[in-house]
């Protein structure tokens, strides 16, 4: 039984290389060590829920200890991994039962034949292993928040599964074992209505957002029709210069010049979406009294999804216009870094607008929701975004990943 | 610390105004030379491609009569790559085909000089000198000039931009990710540090540096290097 025990603990630990960061495996190795020594070959099949709960131990001692981060992202890869792991031998059970007795007997197996249904489910923690290699190039990326609700719902998860399992196979504390099985499934409940109800409200977000990229689709035809003809007035108004040149009135010369040159010329950057919404923004900078500047240095096309930039470049530009301040300075530089897309937005402040690096979110304007939305699409493409106040100035950077044609 | 600032405009006024408004601005312990130029003045006087006069900062305007300001700095991008660019305009906005490092509007000096100045001085961080004796000389490399620092045998080789083959030093590459630290300097596997200066782009999990070579980033680093790549690029 040790030496199957053994196996087990290295089929963890190769899952562990892959999946943890240095902290966490040391945590977890520590675990199974201390897991050797406490377990006989009966509880080791629900070896699951000691370890999960000795992660947690050792994560919280690190944590008080070295005041550092609680890594989120080890926790749940650990509670995947045993969650894998009790999957396998409640399969094993349940075939090795089927093969042996015909049906599902848990109480004989347990005490007769274990030691086949733990090769059994060492193959299958094999297999696991194998598939999670294959698959093991998409990487998950999960926001913190989302990494420990997952963890959490998978160890109550485990602890329901497991003390079900002994339930099942023993006599001794029945009814503790179901106890703890009926309050850990209670929990598991509340945590899964309770995640499944913010999920609800992203996707209701998310809807939204689909829908304004829609009415994106249909507002961008006859923005470009506009364009178009605001090119083609732009042409006709330089010609119109000339002739009012060769007026001999220099007053009425310099008040026909006046008219002409009210209009903005419009900006063309060759991709549409920049092209609609840098002229519309140019529009209700001049109404605003707002100068707005905007600095383009691309070799390459970009790659992204035309919805996507329009809503990362509006939200972008209506956050800059409701904090703009009195000085009303807005510069928006596009620029390519390799395959990556960097957007630079600087905008002039009256007053701090960040807080840790984030934007303070007022309910009296919609600013927590548009850079909700410019997270959620930075995301999108594996890229990062920043801010800072530099100079009476709040700037964001970002980074998108692979938006930018070779 | 002392930087040389050329301003290449052909209005004079322009330049002086760009000129005052840098050295208004008080660095502690940073001191501005600036010189004022026209296009014609530099791209004759200057600018020869046998022996450049080499500035820290450029800042050029756009339209000019004898050369504009694209040429130019394609021009003295021939030369020196790594130079900082500045584009000096009336107008509001600017499209270009090629990258530079910034853009000052004329109108608005007050808000895009101190700006181009505090990035200009978090680009120029990285400026330091690496020393090593060869052949019994002490000589030094600019760390913006390191393209990678790669393990050849019990040594290791030193990547420059103009040595390809490399300057080889008795030191681990422990030893060496002391001196060469992050952020501009990253080991992405036991083989390789990387300058992430001189990286072109990463792609298909493999960094192109700037003089062609391709370094390989073993899979299990490749996120945790994918992400420093990134915050580098988003600081620089």
């Amino acid at each position: 039984m040790k030496v199957l025990l053994f196996l087990q603990i290295v089929v963890r630990v190769l899952f562990l290389n892959h999946l943890m960061s240095k902290a966490g495996k040391i945590c977890m190795i520590g675990g199974f060590s201390v897991l050797l020594f406490w377990m006989d070959g009966r509880n080791v099949f629900t070896s699951p829920i000691y370890s999960t709960m000795l992660l947690l131990v050792m994560e919280i001692v690190f944590f008080i200890i070295d005041k550092r981060k609680f890594h989120a992202e080890d926790l749940f890869s650990c509670c995947v991994l045993e969650s894998g792991i009790a999957v396998c031998n409640a399969a094993a059970i349940y075939v090795v039962s089927m093969i042996i007795y015909n049906n599902l007997d848990y109480k004989l197996l347990h005490n007769n034949n274990l030691h086949i249904a733990w090769i059994v489910s060492l193959c299958m923690q094999g297999i696991l292993l194998f598939a999670y290699k294959k698959w093991n190039r998409k990487q998950l990326h999960l926001p913190s928040v989302s990494y420990s609700v997952y963890s959490l719902l998978l160890i109550f998860l485990i602890i329901v599964l497991d003390c079900f399992e002994i339930a099942l196979c023993t006599d001794e504390m029945t009814k503790s074992y179901l106890g703890i099985c009926l309050y850990c499934f209670m929990i598991f409940s509340v945590v899964l209505i309770y995640w499944s109800i913010h999920l609800i409200q992203e996707e209701e977000k998310l809807k939204e957002q689909e829908i304004l990229a829609e009415l994106y689709k249909q507002n961008s035809i006859s923005a470009n029709q506009l364009l178009n003809t605001k090119k083609e007035l732009l042409k006709i108004k330089h010609d119109l210069k000339h002739y009012v040149n060769a007026l001999d009135d220099e007053a009425m010369k310099e008040k026909y010049l006046n008219e002409i040159n009210q209009d903005l010329i419009p900006v063309e950057t060759g991709n549409t979406v920049l092209d609609v919404l840098l002229n519309h923004t140019k529009q209700q900078c001049k109404e605003k009294g707002i100068t707005f500047s905007f600095v383009m240095t691309l070799s390459h096309t970009v790659k992204m999804e035309d919805s996507d930039l329009y809503l990362l470049i509006s939200n972008l530009l209506d956050n800059a216009m409701q904090h703009v301040g009195s000085k009303k300075n807005i510069v928006l530089e596009i620029s390519e870094v390799g395959n990556c897309l960097k957007i630079i937005e600087r905008n002039s402040i009256d007053h701090n607008v960040l807080k840790d690096g984030e934007f303070i979110v007022s309910s009296a304007e919609s600013h927590g929701y548009g850079w909700a939305t410019i997270k959620q699409i930075v995301e999108k493409y594996h890229g990062e975004v920043m801010c800072e106040e530099i100079f009476e100035c709040v700037e964001i950077r970002m980074l998108l990943w692979d938006c930018i044609s070779s | 610390m002392e930087y040389r600032v050329i301003i290449i405009d052909d209005d004079v006024q322009d330049s002086i105004l760009i000129k005052n408004e840098i050295e208004h601005i008080y660095m502690d312990g940073i001191t501005f030379y600036v010189q004022c130029v026209t296009d014609k003045q530099f791209m004759n006087e200057m600018f020869e491609v046998e022996n450049p006069v080499f500035f820290d900062l450029y800042v050029i305007d756009i339209d000019m009569p004898y050369r504009n300001g694209v040429c130019i700095s394609n021009e003295i991008r021939k030369v020196k790559p790594n130079a900082k660019i500045y584009l000096s305009s009336n107008h509001d906005d600017l499209i270009l085909q090629f990258g530079i490092d910034g853009f000052i509007r004329k109108a608005n000096l007050k808000h895009d000089v101190p700006m181009m100045l505090y990035r200009f001085l978090q680009s120029m961080k990285a400026t330091r000198k690496y020393v090593y004796a060869y052949n019994g000389e002490v000589q030094s490399i600019d760390y913006q000039d390191v393209m990678y620092i790669e393990v050849c045998d019990n040594d290791a080789n030193i990547i420059t931009q103009k040595n390809k083959t490399g300057f080889r030093e008795r030191k681990t590459l422990k030893q060496f990710e002391k001196i060469f630290q992050q952020p501009d300097f990253i080991r992405i596997s036991k083989r390789y540090i990387v300058n992430l200066y001189n990286v072109d782009m990463l792609s298909n999990g493999t960094f192109k540096m700037k003089n062609g070579v391709s370094l390989k980033i073993p899979k299990n680093n490749l996120e945790k290097i994918r992400r420093a790549y990134i915050t580098y690029c988003l600081r620089r």
